[in-house]
């Protein structure tokens, strides 16, 4: 065989075959007929998968982009040399990448490889779904009657980000996060460097968005969260609950605070933590980041992400709403 | 040819296949529609440009592989899990959100907005989403609906006690974040069948009607599922 047949056979066949095959399905009906619950979580698997493939492709370009046309160690000299600096700066940087969670792993990815330091390359991370402007906007949509949980949700999200990045810096062992070599070769040229880097994100973050997406299908169709009700009554256990659905609901950052501004009998705190904690940890977000930090690095992470966001909505919305 | 190289673009031309998959699907599924069955409309010219914008690099990794051999890059075995949302569109098609959702977040309330709805006429029957109408009645003036015919289109599904309802999702990215509006029907049987799509036409019973608005229907049409089945 040949060179080009070896490289061009798999993919010519398997694109017509899976043309074939929706066709038959789409003028014969599906050979594989779903009901009830697995048909719900097929349909919730595909939507979250569809829903976040363009913003994951948006990653993997920008991605592919930093690792051919940002020369290597430019990043860590244009950063605050101080840690403490470094961190607010990455995530107030953040806010300009209009992308929810799928865009951000690739691209924090990116930036690590070429040399920005961890906890600002993790700022960066987790401030970039949570508060861009498409986010800041959609959050201004949904509660028209109360402006300020804007600005809560700006400076909640902005004070977990700084004080996770501290922490990191103070109890996080850089060990803990797989190595990012990714780029100890050489590419014949910038484009190459560009494909190849897009392309490998690309299969390794949306693999796991896969596993992500399977995972927070089913736990909406399996797991009752009608339970999460009963703890609403008090103040405390709403934060904790309203933290909790955050985390297994896994929303989009675009789409949270429609979800969250329906529930009005909750105090305002409650719903400013849903829409902090919502973007910077749930359950497909821990697929991604496992999948490209490792395992080691996300049992730990999260969980630290998951505490700094709790405890920054209730401070700032006890300060903002003066009440928790 | 070394046989390390050989490994590589092997590996590169499983890898673009993977995403030369998905992008023909997703590519389809945006010409067919279908997409509508799981996202909003104003997501498909985003993800058309995905599925191009993968289609084009799929391809680039195929030329690049057919002319130079590997690029030194890995395939990541966690990559095939992409094959999952490819196959399970062509072998089974999962559909819109039906009666067995029952996703709506915990103790959900109608937003505090004060909107003063304008009046429906009362000679005529009004066509209402069953968002709108659910709106209208937690608003401060359920009783502008009584004596009121209106039209509300939705899919059929057991309610408690006996009773059957019309439902429809409210969706504003994905079906993830789906929020379910449920009208209890009276007066007509529940019509046969699995995913029957109805439109019915009656008076709300605000007596009768409890945490969802209660219609007296005096006619039930069988409908097509519409092209857009969330609102």
């Amino acid at each position: 065989m040949t060179a080009a047949r070896r490289v061009w056979l798999l993919p010519f066949l398997s694109v017509i075959a899976v043309v074939v095959l929706m066709q038959y399905t789409s003028h014969a009906g599906a050979p594989l007929q779903l009901r009830g619950a697995a048909a719900t979580w097929a349909t919730l698997l595909m939507g979250i998968v569809v829903q976040a493939l363009p913003f994951l492709v948006l990653g993997v370009i920008v991605s592919g982009a930093i690792a051919a046309f940002v020369p290597k160690d430019v990043l860590s000299r244009i950063t605050p040399s101080s840690p403490l600096l470094a961190v607010p700066t990455a995530g107030v940087a953040g806010m300009v990448l209009p992308g929810c969670e799928c865009a951000s792993v690739p691209v924090a990815q990116s930036l690590l490889r070429r040399g920005l330091p961890q906890a600002a390359a993790l700022a960066f991370l987790l401030a970039a779904p949570a508060v861009n402007p498409v986010v800041l906007v959609a959050t201004a949509i949904a509660f028209p009657n109360n402006p300020v949980m804007v600005w809560a949700r700006l400076v909640a999200s902005l004070a977990a980000v700084v004080a996770v990045g501290w922490l990191w810096i103070a109890v996080g062992k850089p060990e803990w996060m797989k190595p990012q070599g990714g780029h100890d070769h050489q590419h014949r040229s910038k484009a190459e460097t560009f494909r190849s880097t897009a392309m490998h994100d690309l299969l390794q973050a949306g693999g796991f968005l896969v596993i992500g997406a399977a995972a927070a299908a089913a736990i909406k169709v399996f797991m009752p969260l009608s339970f999460l009700g009963i703890l609403l009554d008090n103040p405390w256990l709403a934060i904790i609950a309203m933290a909790a659905l955050a985390v297994l609901l896994s929303l989009c950052s675009e789409a949270d605070a429609f979800v969250v501004a329906s529930l009005s009998t909750l105090s305002p705190t409650a719903q400013l933590t849903f829409l902090v904690v919502g973007p910077m940890v749930d359950v497909k977000l821990f697929a991604m980041q496992s999948g490209a930090f490792g395992p080691k690095f996300a049992t730990r992470f999260m969980p630290l992400t998951l505490v700094c966001c709790t405890a920054a909505a209730a401070l700032i919305g006890w300060l903002f709403f003066g009440r928790l | 040819m070394s046989g390390v190289k050989r490994t590589s673009e092997v590996q590169q031309s499983v890898g673009a296949t993977v995403v030369l998959v998905l992008a023909t699907v997703v590519f389809s599924m945006v010409l067919s529609g279908s997409y509508l069955n799981y996202l909003q409309p104003w997501l498909g010219p985003y993800l058309l440009v995905a599925s191009i914008v993968m289609g084009v690099l799929g391809l680039w990794t195929l030329l690049e592989a057919a002319e130079r051999g590997g690029d030194g890059h890995k395939l990541p075995g966690v990559a095939a899990l992409l094959l999952v949302p490819s196959l399970l569109f062509g072998v089974a098609a999962p559909g819109a959100l039906g009666p067995g959702a029952g996703i709506a977040p915990p103790a959900a309330q109608p937003s505090d907005t004060e909107v003063i709805y304008p009046p429906l006429p009362a000679d005529e029957v009004s066509e209402l989403s069953l968002a709108d109408f659910s709106d209208r009645y937690v608003s401060p003036q359920p009783e502008d609906l009584e004596g009121k015919r209106v039209r509300l289109l939705g899919f059929v599904d057991v309610a408690e006690g006996g009773k059957w309802s019309i439902n429809r999702f409210r969706v504003l990215c994905c079906v993830a974040d789906a929020y379910r509006f449920t009208v209890i029907i009276s007066g007509q049987p529940m019509p046969e069948g699995e995913n029957v799509w109805v439109e019915v036409e009656g008076v709300i019973d605000l007596k009768a009607s409890g945490d969802e608005p209660v219609l007296v229907a005096d006619a039930v049409d069988i409908v097509n599922q519409p092209e857009e089945p969330y609102l």
